[in-house]
Formats: C-alpha cells, structure tokens, sequence
C-alpha cells in the first residue's frame, strides 16, 4: 500500500520505521518477514529521493578503503550478494579505472596492488589506450578492476514492488517531528501534521536526521559528522564515455555514471564536502540547515584540478549539481572506514537507530539484527494494542 | 588599468593565490583575514594556498585553527624546512587558478590582488609588481644587484627583471610550463624570463606588518646563488673554460716547438732554466686547475639533476571546513 499520506494515517501500528530511504526498506521488508505488520513514514515525495538517491551509486568492492581493512573485507564479501539480488539495478555497462597518484597520495600503485590481492579484489593494469589519457607526471599507475553503479530509480521501483507485495504500507510526504515514550513501554510518534501514531517497535532509518530524533527524545546523541555535500552531474568527453575513473588516494576525485539521469557523477575530495560540523560540539538539525544553506557549485574548482590529472576531463560538460547531507560516523576520517551504528533501545525502549554509512553494507545490519533477535525476542514480544 | 572586475564577470575565473610560511605564524591570522576578504568581495571562485616551509613556530596549526571558519584555505605541510624556490615549486605545482598569485605575507598588500588579475585580464601572463619603497637598500648592494643582473642578462641574452619583487601574477600557461621544470636549481624569477611569455610590471606599496623587519640576505650568500644559477642554466662558465684549455695547450704546443728546435736541432746545452721551467709549470696548472674547477661545478650539477628524486615531500594537505563565506559565522568559534 503506497500512500501520500494526505488523509490516511494509522492511529497505532505495530512496527514503524522512519526513513524510507534504502536502509529503511530493507529494514521494513526485513521486519515484515518476521511476521510483524511494518509502515515506513517518509517526509518526502516518494522512497530513496535523498541519500540513497544522491551519492555516486558506487557499489563497494572494497578498492576504496586501502587504510581499513575491516570495511574493505566487508565490501568485497557484500558485493557479489548486492550485485545478484539487485542485479536489474545494477549498470555495469562500464569500465572502471583505479589510478594511484604521485605526490599526496597515501597509497603507492605497489601498496594498492598488494591490498586487492589480500582483499581478494580483481585488479589488472589498465590497458596503454588508457593510461596514455592521464598525466603521467601526477598519475603513478591505473588499473582496470571491477565495479559497478546502481541505478537508484531502478532500485526505487524494485523496493517499491516488493514493499508492496510484502504489504508493507507506506505513508509518504508524512514526516515524523519526534518521538515520545508511550504507554506499556510503546513509542509515540508525533507526526509533522499534529497526529500522533503509537507503535509497539520504532526504529529510527533517517540518516542526517538520526540524531535530531535523539536530540528532541532527549537521548544521548550518536557521534555523527556531517558534510553538505555536492555531487556534479556532467556529460563526459567522447575519450571518457564508458569509463569510470576514480583517482586515489587523497584529496582526489572520481567520475562515474550515474545510472538513474544517463549522467555520470562528478565529485572531488575536497570541493565535494561545502560544509561540515560535527554533532557532539555543535549539534544542528541537519536537514533543516542544509536546506537554508544557498550553495554556490565547486564545479569549476573540481574541473580545474580533475584536468591536471585527465587532461581529457577538461572538455566536460557541466549538467547540475545535487546536494544533500553525508553522514559519517566520527572517528574514521583517518582510516576512512565506514561502519555501520545499531543502537537497540536508545534513549527509549522499543526505540532503536540504525545508521549505515554505505548502501552494500546493508547485510551487516540485517545479519547482526538477526542475531539478537535470535538472542531476544521473547523480550519484546509484548502483544498489539487492539 | 581601470578594469573593474564584479563578482558577476567573474564567474568563470579562478583566482589562486600561493604564500609560502616560513615562521609567520604571527601574521598568518591578520593577512588571510585580509586576503579572504578581498577575495571573497571580489570572486565567485577563488582558493588560498599556503605552504608551509618546515615552521616550527606553530603557524600551520594556527591555519588548521583558521580553516574551520574561513573558506577555500588549503595547507600543504612541508616534510622539512626546503629552500624558498622548492616551496614555490610545491606551490605553482598545487595550485588549480586561472591566475596564481604569489605573495609575502610580511609585506604585501592583499589589496593589490584585483589590480593584478585586471591587468593581466587586458592580455599579460606575467605581471610583476615592483616596490617603490627601496629606500633602505645601501648604495653598495644595489650597485652589485643591477651589475649582477646586468651581467647575467648578457650572459643569458634575455632580459631577468633586476627589480627584487615578491609579489608577482603567473597565468595558467605560465604556470604550466613552469612547473614541467622538474630542475633541483631552481630560481623562480630565471624561469618565467625563461619560458617567457608576455610580461609586465606595476609599481606597488609594501606594508609592514611586523615592526621587526627581517635581515636581509647576506651579499655572500647572494653570490653563490648568482653563480649558482649562472653555472646551472649557462654553459658560458663552461665555454670559458674549454677556451683556457685549448689556449694552454696552444701555448704547450709552442714550448714544445721550441724545445725541439734549441735542444734537438741546434744541439744547445741546457743547464740553467729553473725560472722558465717553474714559470711554465705555475702557469699551467694554474689554468688546469681553473678548468677542473668549473668542470667539477658542471659534473656536480649533473649528478644533483641525475638522482631522480622528487623535489620536495608533503607531510599533510588540510582545506576548510567550509567553501561559502558567511561572515556571521565568522564570529563563532
């Protein structure tokens, strides 16, 4: 049941999640395989229109996190799942280069050979038809290895069938203010437009907005960091069609396509970020900063570095920028891992938050759910309000 | 010169702007303020660059401090303390602008920024501002600076402006061709003269922002280094001395003549001769040590450019926090 949420609301249920972005599908589907009645309240228009849909739609392999390996592993033992079950989404149309810079890099082409190999990651020299196109007094080596885009429209559709065929309802353009503890150890959510919706299990999928949640409940916050981000949409030079290029590994940048506009995604380490804060010295209700922020594009400071390294890159044709808010669990700026935060009664029983950093991990979460369900369940097995 | 540039012609413009610390951390707050106010008014796109030189009296902490609130500062930390024209090639190679600018903080003036971009905006790839406030150089120095320069520039047969000017604009293409000189003698004022280009030169005002002016560099050291980068760039040096080894061979092959005339062919008796023999002797080895000498400064500078090794090493690279500037939040910390 797919709803915009102008009149029908329920008055209880027994499991909602707020956020239907990926993680709060799959969390949905998840939970109504169990055999609960599942709702998603999503404040926008429709699923997956924020950060699920603005990113790179970059799959993991792992060949990104050279400094952590837990979150490479994890990557390359989740991909080849998240490439069969979403296989329709999945572009791999293209063929993707890894480049290893001189100078500020933090990985040398050897160090990055070594790690694929250990990670278990294919990887090949790139063929001299490609390696000729970059600056070869900046770019150390480029290598050809796997890895693949989603389209994130595709994946709407796709999550959006099987919700429905779950018969898991959601309400959308209906967005929850906060949350509140409510009788018999239920969880009230107040909803935006004055109703209130009372669950016996809440769990919290709103990415930026986990720790607003928190914030109003009055709960110890998680140690979020947030970036306004850019992503440039662009129309690549003829030399680049059908390759994905992802220079490593610093302050660098990347092109790719971008499956659900026919655009590839251009965005670069440093101008990428417009704005950052972290939550624990100076909390902000994130989305609603980042929508009274006016942004300017870094476009032209991403162009005019990206040349120096692809000279190629220079003919590029500028599209539109998408913006939205990146969150990241504090403490893994210098490793650059992404692990993924499960709180189960935070702040409120029967209230939990889950916060993942990356789309392919979302295994690690239902995996580790599953387990302490396994362990728990007898415990919160308290009986529907009628 | 009156070219006004608003925020809205300049929108496809990238201004960089490159400064090199070496133990200004004193200054470093007053001039990116001032700098990053000039350039904020002034340019929809713009980036500080600050490189810093092996400080060690904190400054690049400071600008860490700085970068949470001020927009578009990048830092490249120096893996140690590198001769001034290294960490200008760090910076002319990290630099991404349309037009780079390169400033001392101690005594230029940030306002001279727009001035410089709209001049080379009417057609120049090089512009140099020149001080006008020379007053405190002795006669002596001078003299030696413009004969120095007068000299070198014959030498090269193209023209080094002799004006010691810190403050200076490259264009991209410029700085292209400049940083593809990968040579460890590096002096940044011989390359653009040498890459040439279109050049031009606005007088200026230096500020003083510490009443503590800094030593001047020693006339010794600067003459090392003007032979220095006459001895890497030129082969004159080398010229010279291949004609003083052929003219002592000539005049070998003359005393040779002559030997075998008086004491072969006429059979005369040689007893004495202590005075022309030592006299050969000293004025022979005087030469062959003269040309082994520039030969040896030639070999050393092969085997310096043979060693492969990069010029310099980064210890970190930080930006901002931030790429908009909003000035309420600047009172914030």
């Amino acid at each position: 049941m797919v709803s915009d949420g102008a009149d029908v609301t329920p008055g209880s249920c027994d499991t909602a999640v707020i956020g239907g972005g990926f993680y709060g599908c799959m969390l949905a589907l998840f939970l109504r395989e169990t055999g609960r009645e599942v709702v998603i309240f999503e404040k926008g228009p429709d699923l997956l229109t924020r950060a699920s849909y603005v990113n790179q739609a970059r799959v993991h392999q792992g060949y990104h996190y050279p400094r952590n390996f837990m979150t490479a592993l994890r990557s390359g033992m989740n991909f080849p799942r998240f490439v069969v079950d979403f296989r329709e989404c999945i572009d791999d149309s293209f063929q993707k280069i890894y480049a290893i810079a001189r100078g500020p890099s933090k990985t040398t082409s050897t160090q990055f050979q070594k790690f694929c190999q250990n990670i278990g990651a294919p990887i090949r020299p790139a063929p001299a038809r490609i390696k000729r196109l970059f600056n070869e007094a900046l770019i150390e080596d480029a290598f050809t290895v796997r890895e693949v885009a989603f389209d994130a429209s595709a994946l709407r559709a796709m999550l959006q069938r099987r919700l429905t065929a779950a018969r898991v309802s959601i309400f959308c353009n209906t967005a929850v203010e906060s949350v509140q503890p409510g009788p018999d150890h239920h969880v009230i959510l107040r909803l935006q437009d004055g109703h209130s919706v009372v669950g016996r299990q809440v769990f919290n999928c709103s990415y930026s907005q986990v720790n607003t949640f928190l914030h109003r409940l009055g709960a110890p916050l998680l140690p979020l960091k947030h970036e306004i981000t850019e992503i440039a949409l662009v129309d690549p030079p003829e030399e680049l069609l059908g390759l994905g290029v992802t220079v490593m590994d610093g302050p660098f940048f990347s092109i790719m396509p971008f499956p659900a506009r026919g655009f590839y995604s251009f965005t670069h380490v440093r101008y990428t970020p417009h704005e950052a804060w972290q939550d624990a010295s100076d909390f902000r209700d994130a989305d609603q900063y980042f929508r009274s922020r006016r942004l300017q594009s870094n476009f032209p400071l991403m162009i005019r570095d990206a040349q120096r390294y692809l000279p190629a890159i220079r003919r590029t044709r500028y599209v539109e920028s998408l913006y939205e808010v990146k969150t990241l669990v504090v403490g893994h700026e210098i490793d650059d891992g992404r692990p993924i935060m499960l709180r189960l009664d935070h702040g409120l029983k029967n209230f939990s938050t889950v916060m993942g950093g990356k789309i392919d991990n979302i295994y690690d979460v239902l995996q580790a759910l599953r387990g302490l369900r396994e362990k728990a369940e007898p415990a919160v097995s308290v009986p529907l309000p009628s | 010169m009156s070219v006004a540039t608003t925020k809205e012609a300049s929108v496809d413009l990238l201004v960089s702007v490159a400064v090199i610390l070496n133990n200004d951390g004193d200054l470093v707050e007053a001039f990116l303020a001032e700098a990053t106010d000039v350039l904020s008014r002034e340019y929809a796109y713009y980036e500080l660059l600050l490189i810093d030189n092996g400080s060690t009296d904190g400054g690049g902490d400071r600008v860490q401090a700085l970068q949470k609130d001020l927009p578009n500062i990048r830092l490249i930390r120096l893996s140690r303390a590198y001769d001034d024209e290294v960490a200008l090639a760090a910076a002319l190679d990290n630099v991404i602008g349309d037009y780079v600018i390169i400033m001392e903080p101690e005594c230029d003036p940030p306002s001279m920024i727009p001035r410089l971009v709209a001049i080379a905006r009417t057609g120049y790839d090089v512009v140099t501002a020149a001080r006008t406030d020379r007053k405190r150089e002795s006669r002596l120095r001078s003299g030696l600076r413009r004969l120095s320069y007068h000299s070198v520039n014959r030498i090269f047969g193209y023209t080094i402006n002799p004006t010691p000017a810190s403050l200076r604009l490259f264009s991209r293409q410029v700085v292209n061709s400049i940083t593809r000189i990968r040579s460890k003698s590096r002096y940044l004022k011989y390359f653009s003269a040498l890459v040439g280009f279109r050049h031009t030169q606005v007088p200026y005002q230096a500020i003083q922002r510490r009443t503590q002016r800094a030593q001047p560099e020693s006339l010794l050291r600067l003459g090392v280094k003007a032979v220095d980068l006459l001895i890497s760039n030129s082969m004159v040096p080398l010229r010279i001395a291949s004609l003083l080894a052929l003219f002592g061979s000539f005049i070998n092959l003359l005393y040779l003549v002559y030997i075998f005339i008086f004491f072969f062919l006429l059979k005369k008796k040689a007893v004495e001769g202590w005075l022309s023999t030592s006299l050969s002797h000293t004025a022979m080895f005087m030469l062959l040590f003269l040309v082994v000498t520039v030969m040896s400064e030639y070999v050393g500078r092969i085997l310096e450019e043979s060693k492969e090794r990069p010029l310099y090493f980064i210890e970190q690279e930080t930006a901002s926090a931030v790429t908009s500037y909003s000035k309420e939040r600047l009172n914030v910390i």
